[in-house]
Parts: structure tokens; C-alpha cells; sequence
């Protein structure tokens, strides 16, 4: 039964990779007084994983142990996989040993549900009193919450992590009653419900987080974005993650043969213009049901909407400047800053670092434009799509 | 036409901006610690650092602009760019120094926005091993001079533990005591012993590295461009 420690790190960081919010970003909080750790307020990546993932947080299951069996899940109880268990004590010391090492921002603590709901969420919260009180570790830390826990156990558990998660799992109710039938929406959605309270009484900011798999079942992309929507306006959630369905099981009445990443790219993309641009998800589908596999949202609105354009780069507000395609908030934020000093030129641009491949087509500048329609830049991202995504070209070009 | 060669000190940088600005005719300048081989030439001279002429363009600097000082010596810390004369010249103007229309001035922000690029990189690939004596020792081999700007970091990060950071080209140390934080010229490194656990740790973080990507999605070229293989020397989980 006494398993060696390197061991179930094996079983339990496979098992809990597909989860894949990352973030360690936003807390901020002091070490505490003889302790070990703080929260930056920028994500700190400590390294990249063989598939260029972004690492800074140990990610781990407290248990692939699991009473549940739902379709689209490794841990399921139904697979034939290797299961273990940490102790609370084994993944503080971990997180303290790593986190002293500068291997880590943190712990982002998961697991399958052993037992009850309760059981799970007791261990899960017995792990955070060991971190914070015992050790004094003032780093970061992301608790999965288990749906149907006690509200009790949710808000001791809350108010001891930097940000809570609870997977919606997929995008309808419908879904996840074919798939998943022992878990329910409300119990999650209660969940958040909870966290919030707790959040509002602690006024603290919500930041808590959720994932949908795509791809698993049918729902297009415009449920899905709608979906997110609704959540961040509600401002019960702070960010939701879509992951692109990998067939760890057979049985699922879906087939699809590999994970759909591009379409994962298109909904982190439009995710990104609803929070950061101050798009509506009405404005990214105009009467569509689908993002555009070929070329970004953004650019995608630009061209359905070619009456805002162009944009006079000396006389826009930020909220316009970062609609443009290839302007971000960052080259905006340069652009007001220039213009301080007078009118900006074209050449001020190329000196500012302004990347003009997408935004030439949609500027005008002391009365001049460089391209007067955006034609050229549409068949150049057609033909970039082809080049990256025809099976022949991915035969000879992959690496 | 001279070639100014200095210590590397930012004493010395700016006693070499006080040449120019009394008018010598440099063309180049060396910085002498990351180039410990450089061949002097009849044109060279190497400088002394002069402590009242530094504090002369200091105070020149502060008279400017409240903001001055701090810029150049952030610009003195990317090392690496040659970037001295146009600093200089930065350092000589009358205003203007926010203007992003100004080809000094961009030199300029962009190797800083490159410094502080690094060193936020470094925040996360630094790796530190436990001494048999507790003290938590990190290499590094940067690009910039960012030593200078881990100090804070890892001072609040850490609490009263006991830390060093050696920058392995330059020979610069920073060493946090549990207190204070003091910096230095690294002399010499003796036999490191490491504790008992480190290797136990160590082990556990690899196999956590290798089990936590997903096969189906594996892509080394991806992983290169956000670690690229010069930053991996010190990176346990690489090895």
C-alpha cells in the first residue's frame, strides 16, 4: 500500500493534466511572518512542458480515485488505470520543497471524488490549513472546489485559495446528463454561487475560474461563447478555459479522431475579444453559428463591418484603436502615448514596433491610406491556412 | 577617436559619460567585465573610475529630470547592446525624454522593455538547490545585468530564509542573510554540498515535468521557443 512518493507524482500529475488553467496571476499577498512565499501580481511561467505548455503551478490530484464514471474522463471508475492517493501532509511538503526551489508559483490542488463529495473536500481543505497554518506559505494557491461538497467545507476551502475552479465540464445541461448523468449544473453553478457570496462578504475580487471540453458533444461555438458570456457578466466567474476534447476513452457517441486545437484557438480568441476588447458575442457571429476557421474573429468582424474602417490613428479613442485588426492593447497604448508629443506619421509607426501586416488595411493617417482594400491581407491568411492545415502539407512540414 | 574602456561598475560607466560630455571624441566604448579578452588597440584607453565624476553627471542627471537617473542606470544593465554611446547622448539632451518619436529614445526603451523581459523570464527559470547548510543557492548566465533586479523579488518572496544568486558571467553575487540583502563580486566558490533531501526533490520535480504534458499534443518546437536551449543550464528538469 505504501506507495514511494515519486510514484504517485506520476500517476497524479498525469492524471491531472488535462486540466488547463495555468494562471497564477492576480493574487497579491505578503509573506507571512516566518513563513515561505507571496502572491506576484503577474503570472510568473517557470517553465514549458514537452507540449509547450506553460508551467507554474504543481498540478496535481489529491486522487484519481473516483466514484463517478462520466464518458469523456481518464479517471473514470470504469478504466483499468493505476489509482493512488497523496496525504495532505505529502503535497504540502511538496509545495513547500518546490516552491523554495523557485520550481513553482504554487499549488493547484484537484481531485476525483473518493467516497463522498465531503470526504473529498475535507482532505482537499485539510491540505490548505497544513499549507497556510503549519507552514506559513503565502504562495499561490488554486483549489478545485467538488461540486456538492457542503457549503460549509466550499467557503473554508475559498477563503484559503488564491482562486477556486469547478468545471462546467460541457456547454448544455443536456450534455452533461448523456455524459456525465451523476453530475449536475446546478450543483456547479451552486458552487460558484457560494464562492461569490464569500467573496463579496471578504470584499475580495472573484476570480474564480471554470473548463468546458470542445468537442466532445455537438453545441456549436456561438453556445459556447454565449455561455462564457453569461458568466463573466453575471461576474461569477473571471475566466473560462476550453479545452479540446481528447479521446482518452472509445465509448463516446462523438467521433472525432484528434483533438479540434484550432477550433480551441478560434474560442480563446473570441474568450479574449469579450474580455479584453469589449466585444459582445453577437457582434463576433453576425447570423453565424460557428467562428471562422480560417481567419481570426477579430479580423473576421473587421471585414463584416468594413463601414467603420479606416480608423484615423490620430484621432481614435482606445476602445476603437484595439478594434482594429493587429492592434492590440499594448500597440494602442504606445500609439496615445506618441501622440503626445503631435501628430504620428508612418514612419513613427514602424519605430514604435507597431506590427502594420493586419492594421495597414484598416488605418488612415494624415489623410493617407497604405492599402484600400483589405483583399490582399484575406487571400494571404486563406492561403497561410491552407499552407498550415492541408494533410499535405502537414505530412511534410510537421515536426 | 578613442576607444573608453571601463570596469563594468556603474561608477565607471558614468565617469566615462563625464569624458564625453567634457567633449573627448569617443568612438567606442568597452565594458571591461563582459569582456574580459577584449584586445586594446593604440586608440584604447582604460579608464578610471572616478567616484566625484560619476556623482557630478548624477547630480547633472537629477537637476534634468527626477526620472533620468533611473532610466540610464537601467540602460547601463543591458550590457550587451553596446547601447553606451546612444546613452550618453540620452543623457545629453534637454527634454524630450518620453518622446517615442525619437530614434535616442527608442534605442533606448527597447532595451530596457528587453531587460525587463529577461529578467520577469528569470523570476521563473531560476532554480535554486539547498546548501547541507539551509542557504538556497541559484546560478544564472544572463544576457542583461538583471542581477541587480532579482534582489526584491526574491527577498519578499522568500522571508527570513537565507538565499545567493551568482551571475556566473559577470561574477556578481547578490546574497540575502535572513536580513539584509548584499551584493558583491563573487571571489571564489568552494566545493558545493548539498543537503540530503535536494536530491530526492529534484527527482520528484522531473518526473512531475515529464508526466505533466500531454502526449497527444506535443510539439518541441513550441517548447523551444519559450525556453530556448541557451536559458537551460541551470534547469534541473532538462537534464
Amino acid at each position: 500500500m505504501d506507495m514511494d512518493i515519486v510514484q504517485k507524482i506520476e500517476i497524479l500529475s498525469d492524471a491531472a493534466k488535462y486540466d488547463v488553467s495555468c494562471s497564477s496571476s492576480g493574487s497579491k499577498r505578503e509573506t507571512p511572518p516566518g513563513g515561505i512565499g507571496n502572491g506576484a501580481m503577474s503570472g510568473i511561467c517557470h517553465t514549458w512542458s514537452a507540449d509547450g505548455r506553460c508551467v507554474s503551478l504543481l498540478k496535481i490530484l489529491m486522487t484519481n480515485i473516483c466514484i463517478y464514471d462520466c464518458a469523456y474522463c481518464y479517471n473514470r471508475r470504469s478504466n483499468d488505470i493505476k489509482r493512488a492517493i497523496f496525504t495532505p501532509k505529502e503535497i504540502a511538503e511538496l509545495t513547500v520543497e518546490f516552491y523554495k526551489r523557485n520550481y513553482i508559483e504554487g499549488l493547484f490542488l484537484s481531485s476525483g471524488v473518493v467516497r463522498s463529495p465531503d470526504y473529498t473536500m475535507e482532505l482537499m481543505l485539510k491540505t490548505a490549513e497544513l499549507l497556510r497554518n503549519r507552514y506559513h506559505y503565502g504562495g499561490y494557491l488554486h483549489m478545485k472546489v467538488i461540486p456538492g461538497a457542503s457549503e460549509e467545507l466550499i467557503k473554508k476551502v475559498a477563503a484559503l485559495a488564491d482562486r477556486v475552479s469547478a468545471n462546467i465540464e460541457l456547454p448544455t445541461e443536456g450534455s452533461l446528463k448523456t455524459l456525465a448523468p451523476e453530475k449536475d449544473r446546478k450543483k456547479i453553478d451552486k458552487s460558484f454561487m457560494v464562492v461569490d457570496e464569500l467573496n463579496k462578504i471578504l470584499s475580495r475580487k472573484n476570480s474564480t475560474s471554470t473548463q468546458l471540453i470542445i468537442g466532445a458533444t455537438e453545441e456549436n461555438d456561438k453556445t459556447i461563447i454565449t455561455l462564457a458570456e453569461g458568466y463573466y457578466s453575471k461576474k461569477l466567474l473571471s475566466r473560462v478555459y476550453y479545452s479540446a476534447y481528447i479521446p482518452v476513452n472509445t465509448n463516446l457517441p462523438v467521433k472525432i479522431s484528434e483533438p479540434p486545437l484550432l477550433r480551441e484557438h478560434r474560442l480563446y480568441q473570441a474568450d479574449f475579444l469579450l474580455r479584453f476588447y469589449k466585444f459582445k458575442s453577437y457582434e463576433l457571429f453576425n447570423k453565424r453559428e460557428n467562428l471562422d476557421e480560417v481567419l481570426d474573429p477579430k479580423l473576421r468582424w473587421a471585414l463584416d463591418n468594413m463601414d467603420m474602417f479606416p480608423v484615423d490613428l490620430n484621432k481614435a479613442d482606445y476602445n476603437n484603436l484595439i478594434r482594429i485588426p493587429g492592434i492590440g492593447p499594448k500597440s494602442a497604448k504606445k500609439i496615445l502615448e506618441a501622440r503626445k508629443y503631435g501628430y504620428i506619421d508612418w514612419v513613427h509607426l514602424k519605430k514604435l514596433g507597431i506590427p502594420l501586416k493586419k492594421a495597414q488595411y484598416f488605418i488612415i493617417l494624415n489623410g493617407k491610406v497604405a492599402k484600400k482594400t483589405p483583399l490582399e491581407l484575406v487571400e494571404r491568411e486563406i492561403m497561410k491556412f491552407y499552407q498550415e492545415h492541408s494533410p499535405i502539407y502537414k505530412l511534410f512540414g510537421a515536426d | 577617436m578613442y576607444q573608453l574602456v571601463y570596469d563594468g561598475s556603474f561608477e565607471g560607466f558614468l565617469t566615462a559619460c563625464h569624458h564625453y560630455l567634457n567633449g573627448v571624441d569617443i568612438e567606442e566604448v568597452v565594458n571591461k567585465r563582459i569582456n574580459p579578452t577584449y584586445q586594446p588597440s593604440i586608440f584604447s584607453v582604460e579608464i578610471l573610475t572616478d567616484l566625484d565624476k560619476a556623482e557630478e553627471v548624477v547630480s547633472m542627471m537629477r537637476k534634468k529630470s527626477d526620472k533620468l537617473l533611473q532610466k540610464v542606470y537601467f540602460a547601463y544593465l543591458c550590457d550587451r547592446a553596446k547601447i553606451e554611446m546612444t546613452v550618453f547622448k540620452y543623457i545629453d539632451m534637454d527634454g524630450g525624454w518620453d518622446d517615442l518619436r525619437n530614434d535616442v529614445v527608442i534605442d533606448i526603451e527597447k532595451n530596457i522593455h528587453n531587460l525587463f523581459s529577461e529578467r520577469h523570464k528569470m523570476l521563473g527559470f531560476l532554480r535554486f538547490s539547498e546548501m547541507k547548510d539551509g542557504v538556497m543557492l541559484g546560478f544564472i548566465s544572463p544576457k542583461n545585468n538583471i542581477l541587480p533586479l532579482l534582489g526584491v523579488h526574491f527577498k519578499k518572496r522568500f522571508g527570513n530564509n537565507r538565499w545567493a544568486i551568482v551571475d556566473k558571467v559577470r561574477r556578481l553575487v547578490i546574497y540575502y542573510d535572513g536580513k539584509r540583502l548584499s551584493h558583491g563580486e563573487l571571489e571564489w566558490l568552494g566545493d558545493i554540498e548539498y543537503s540530503e533531501t535536494e536530491q530526492k526533490i529534484r527527482e520528484s520535480w522531473k518526473k512531475f515535468f515529464d508526466s505533466v504534458a500531454i502526449k497527444e499534443r506535443i510539439s518541441y518546437e513550441r517548447q523551444r521557443g519559450k525556453v530556448p536551449l541557451w536559458v537551460r543550464d541551470e534547469m534541473i528538469e532538462f537534464h
